[in-house]
């Protein structure tokens, strides 16, 4: 197959310059792509880590609360005994004041609760159909919680614990409890246990809300990243950056290959026109000081010589 | 013999003339009733317009008359 020195130059100079940018822009939008995603699983791996432990620094923060509470309501109640020491239990529960100090607020909807340290029957609670019930029924129905109370052993010391509460709606969800003994007893020496519990949720839900938000964003920002590196524009802008370049090579190429082949075109007009003896249009105007300028030179003068010896010829 | 002088000029003729340029001085030469051995600085104005036309038709004439300048200037 016959190709003439322009072809083959501008096709050697848009493939050695197309060729290259093309794997390059493939490279480079597989590499954005897997960048993007690198640092969206960077940032949720850092959102997640912040969240657990914040998660965990609120909830740790929350049992401090409920036990504190629960050590100040005792403190309050045992302090109470013994300005009363006159005053049996029934006279405690019939006393509002005492009962005001037994049954206070924990968190948001937690509340204390007292009760026998003995039996373990409920003697102070928020809701009055639950006093005089016995918490050693909670063993086959809540063994979780159950387990916290016997914690607190013979020696009645304070214990404290994790269990989950069936709610109305019929989810299970984790409270936290603690339980200290009062030191001093009723007149009817009776021994008093405070219980302080509420839901750890409460405490931890600004973590639970920022990590809701932190979740959010990062899915916005994995959605636009992997729309701005997988869509059609982002390919549309290589693919433009491609051709904007294949037309200035070919541009480029072309006034190049002209520079080249018009010369030589032209030399290889006049040398044919002198090998067919027709030396009516030999000029060469070729004026380069390159090689071509060389071989238009002393292919003037070659043809000089012929003129020369032709004009000779005819005259002798 | 040829002296340095003749080659000089051969050589200047040559880059306008190419292989035929000892042709064209022999034939000069012959006009100027002098052998090509024979010539000297002080004939290079006739030899030099003599070159002229005879190259004047084959090279055009503004060329025809830089070889011939070209030529006054080895004198």
């Amino acid at each position: 197959m016959k190709m003439s020195i322009m072809i083959k130059l501008m096709g050697t100079m848009l493939i050695v310059s197309v060729i290259p940018l093309m794997v390059l822009g493939f490279f480079a939008l597989q590499d954005s792509q897997a960048l993007g995603l690198s640092v969206v699983n960077d940032a949720k791996s850092i959102g997640d880590t912040s969240i657990q432990q914040s998660t965990l620094a609120l909830n740790q923060l929350g049992e401090q609360i409920i036990q504190q509470k629960s050590m100040d309501v005792a403190k309050e109640l045992d302090l109470y005994i013994k300005d009363h020491p006159q005053e049996t239990l029934a006279q405690l529960q019939a006393d509002p004041a005492f009962s005001a100090l037994a049954v206070q607020p924990v968190g948001k909807t937690g509340y204390t609760t007292v009760m026998d340290a003995t039996t373990l029957i409920n003697r102070f609670h928020s809701n009055p159909k639950n006093i005089g019930t016995d918490y050693h029924t909670m063993a086959t129905s809540n063994p979780e919680f159950f387990a916290i109370l016997q914690k607190s052993g013979p020696n009645f010391q304070d214990s404290s614990g994790y269990y989950n509460w069936l709610d109305a709606d019929g989810v299970m969800r984790p409270k936290f409890a603690y339980y200290t003994v009062l030191p001093t007893a009723t007149a009817d020496g009776i021994r008093l246990r405070v219980g302080a519990t509420t839901y750890i949720s409460e405490f931890s839900a600004p973590a639970i809300q920022a990590q809701t938000a932190i979740k959010s964003n990062l899915d916005t920002t994995t959605a636009q990243i992997k729309e701005k590196t997988a869509s059609v524009g982002t390919e549309n802008t290589v693919l433009i950056v491609i051709i904007i370049t294949m037309l200035v090579v070919i541009v480029v190429s072309y006034f190049f290959a002209v520079s080249i082949t018009r010369p030589i075109k032209k030399l290889t007009s006049v040398a044919n026109n002198v090998s067919l003896g027709d030396m009516s249009d030999t000029e060469i105007d070729i004026t380069s000081e390159d090689e071509i300028g060389e071989l238009a030179g002393s292919f003037k003068r070659m043809v000089v010589s012929v003129k020369y010896y032709m004009k000779k010829s005819k005259s002798g | 013999m040829t002296t340095e002088f003749q080659k000089k000029v051969m050589q200047a003729l040559a880059i306008r003339a190419g292989p035929a340029s000892a042709d064209i001085t022999r034939d000069i030469c012959a006009k100027m009733g002098i052998s090509p051995d024979a010539l000297a600085p002080a004939q290079m104005d006739t030899f030099a317009s003599l070159v002229e036309a005879e190259l004047t038709g084959i090279l055009s004439a503004s060329e025809a008359k830089s070889a011939a300048a070209e030529l006054r200037l080895l004198k």
